[in-house]
């Protein structure tokens, strides 16, 4: 297997095919790239379901699919653990995190330091938030070289070099618009190429009964061993996954922020998050793991069709391989990873060049023109791209890519995480101890990295003492605690930050950020949206004008905040805009609108629009 | 035959440090007034929380059993996950029309 495997010109056709038409789509909605804004956060206007979706494409990473199928095949079920334990962070991160980073109107993570700490807290923020996206990046090129190795029986990197060219194309022109509705089309692709590889696999074995009599209860259980071995064990992948990572995915992956940014609201926002957990992440789970449990049935029910030299990172494309039967069906799985990869690290790329704008650049260079930075975003989503390519040298001597990714998160995600928990919950939490956490913190990692032995060793919870990989994943729960404690400790000894510091940008004041975010007290009073027919009037700038009988039914007062969308809900937001109540008029069932906004919108003169009150 | 500390430690770890983080994200949510429960939608979002925690605890439980050989106890728990998503569909869906 580890040979190149055997394919013909009609593969490739299907591959550069497949690659065209999602390029295409994604090209096609980049038109409605107007602003920065549009650019980084598509103006804040989609539904749930299209961002939920589109969720799935960047989480799925096509290093999922190589390492989890890679660990599938070793360790059975309990490769799934990763992606079913996300829900204890939920509380925290529906009404504490997306809350604030949507009504602050936050522009990047380091944006919130800025304005929870001071602009040093800052730098060190868009330090760490650069090096973990741009470690991201590294890996999903490396993944993307390791599934086409083994077809293309070229060198990684020149792979890798070809993939990053394509990507950074993509990227660059296309801006988050282009990347939500690529993804949303690559996400219902992946999961239905990963259940098509578990239909066709378990066909392929002779059917489930077979299948699962075959596979030996302990490799069925849905948690690993828990402490053994060293390289895969549950208590170390709780902390590394389970706590460090999910936390580090859903609280301070720039790339995923900027999704629920775009929702056209919070608690749209909060569906899309929910439901991905709920009901998309355990179908993933199958969809990314599945290839290694048919790999392993497979080597157990007809082990002459196995080649058991078969490397671990690519049992995934080797089942693939065996069970499609057909080069059309395998071209398709393959480009069904690629799109995977090009949904990660896409988003990661669009979110680099997020923060060096908002963070870097535009504090430098002041007072230029929206085209001026969105031609600037354009040049450093190419520059990222390229770093990130050469970055993935950092991570190819890791046996695997799932170890390769859990040194990583136990690494680079505790400073972040913990300065962002503790700076939401904790309202001591101050710019001193903030540094605390990232300086002190940072040299206790490296000490603990030093001399794992001593320092790592009372953490491990019976783990093995590996020398050549110290810990791997239970690292993160001293780095975890080292960063919490150096942060902990320093607010205690310091004075607290004033309240009006932090309005609006901890869990205690989001009825503050709420109100900053419309710019009056919020209206809760409850009411209904409804359909109403629109003409273009002369309206205040930026103001929409409906009966007063309409506003009653929506429960909406002049000066609240207003969702106009297209009657055609499937659109899911991608024609509308947001607004302001204006003075009422005494037409029922109708809303003026100016031709800026018909504009902004897209609107569809046959078309009503759906009108709903936000805050 | 798995013993008890292969079979059911890691999941009593699980949902006992993860039940401990839940739990103080619920507290913390509920005591900030971020999660009202007064505003009907939000008491939504409660219920939900919450089912998503034993939604979870029940696809762990189920898959467990059904690996040791429990067939019985895994449909036992399936059944009570139908039940519990009836419940939470019904109570989400059956409702008064608002925004």
């Amino acid at each position: 297997m580890d040979s190149a495997i055997q394919t013909s010109a009609s593969f490739w056709v299907i591959i550069f095919g497949y690659f065209a038409v999602v390029l295409g789509f994604g090209s096609f909605f980049a038109r409605y790239n107007k602003t920065t804004q549009d650019f980084f956060f598509s103006g804040r206007r989609f539904s749930w379901w299209l961002i939920t979706m589109s969720i799935v494409a960047t989480g799925v990473g096509s290093h999922s699919f190589l390492k989890y199928s890679a660990k599938a095949y070793e360790h059975g079920f309990s490769s799934t653990m990763t992606y079913m334990n996300d829900w204890f962070f939920m509380p925290l991160f529906l009404f504490g995190w997306l809350p604030i980073v949507y009504y602050t109107k936050i522009r990047s993570i380091p944006d919130y330091f800025e304005r929870r700490f001071n602009p040093g807290v800052r730098i060190l923020a868009t330090i760490a938030i650069l090096g973990y996206m741009i470690g991201y990046i590294a890996i999903g090129f490396l993944t993307m070289g390791k599934t086409l190795e083994p077809l293309l029986g070229i060198d990684l990197y020149m792979i890798i070099f070809i993939v990053a060219i394509i990507s950074g194309i993509y990227i660059t022109f296309g801006g988050q618009t282009a990347v939500i509705f690529t993804d949303l089309l690559q996400g219902f692709i992946l999961i239905f190429a990963g259940i098509l590889v578990f239909i066709l696999g378990i066909n392929y074995v002779g059917g489930f009964d077979i299948f699962w009599n075959a596979l030996s209860p302990e490799f069925k259980l849905p948690l690993a061993n828990f402490n053994q071995p060293s390289n895969f064990n549950f208590v170390g992948i709780f902390w590394q996954d389970g706590v460090a990572g999910s936390v580090g995915f859903l609280f301070m992956n720039q790339g995923l922020i900027m999704r629920f940014m775009a929702c056209k609201s919070v608690h749209e926002g909060r569906k899309a998050a929910a439901f991905n957990v709920l009901i998309l992440l355990p179908i993933c789970t199958i969809v990314v793991s599945n290839a290694g449990w048919i790999g392993k049935a497979i080597s157990i029910v007809t082990p002459e069709s196995w080649n058991a030299t078969t490397q671990l990172d690519h049992v995934f494309t080797q089942v693939a391989y065996l069970i499609t039967g057909s080069e059309v069906l395998f071209a398709f799985v393959i480009a069904a990873v690629a799109a995977a990869l090009m949904s990660t690290v896409d988003t990661l790329i669009n979110a680099v060049a997020a923060v060096v704008i908002n963070d870097i650049y535009r504090p430098i260079v002041k007072d230029k023109d929206d085209k001026h930075y969105l031609k600037v975003a354009m040049i450093v989503s190419a520059g990222a791209t390229a770093v990130g390519a050469l970055s993935t040298i950092f991570f190819e001597n890791f046996p695997t890519l799932y170890e390769a990714h859990g040194f990583f998160h136990s690494t680079m995600t505790p400073p972040l995480v913990v300065a962002i928990f503790l700076g939401i919950f904790w309202k001591r939490y101050s710019t001193p101890a903030a540094i605390a956490t990232f300086l002190g913190g940072a040299i206790l990692m490296w000490i603990g990295n030093k001399y794992p032995q001593i320092f790592i060793s009372p953490f491990d919870h019976g783990i093995e003492f590996n020398p050549e990989r110290p810990y791997t994943y239970i690292r993160a729960l001293y780095n975890t605690l080292v960063c919490a404690g150096s942060g902990v400790i320093v607010g205690l000894l310091t004075t607290p930050p004033s309240e009006e510091k932090m309005e609006g940008l901890t869990v205690w004041s989001l009825d503050k950020a709420r109100e900053f975010f419309k710019g009056s007290a919020p209206n809760d009073r409850p009411g209904e949206s409804l359909l109403a027919k629109w003409i273009v009037k002369d309206c205040e700038e930026g103001e929409v004008r409906f009966s007063i009988g309409d506003m009653e039914t929506m429960g909406a007062d002049v000066g609240d905040l207003v969702y106009l969308a297209d009657e055609r809900k499937w659109l899911g937001g991608l024609k509308s805009v947001h607004s302001v109540y204006g003075e009422p008029h005494k037409e029922d069932g109708v809303v003026y609108i100016t031709q800026f906004q018909v504009e902004s919108g897209l609107f569809d003169e046959k078309r009503k629009l759906i009108a709903e009150k936000e805050l | 035959m798995l013993d008890f500390s292969r079979t059911w430690v890691p999941y009593i770890y699980l949902y006992g440090v993860g039940g401990g983080i839940f739990l103080i994200g619920m507290f913390i949510i509920l005591r900030s007034r971020s999660l009202k429960l007064e505003i009907v939608r939000h008491k939504e979002w409660y219920k939900i929380l919450i089912f998503g925690f034993f939604y979870y605890m029940g696809i762990h439980g189920l898959f467990t059993f059904a690996a040791i050989g429990e067939p019985m106890f895994a449909a036992l728990i399936g059944l009570i996950m139908i039940a519990m998503t009836a419940n939470l569909i019904f109570t989400l869906f059956i409702k008064p029309k608002r925004v």
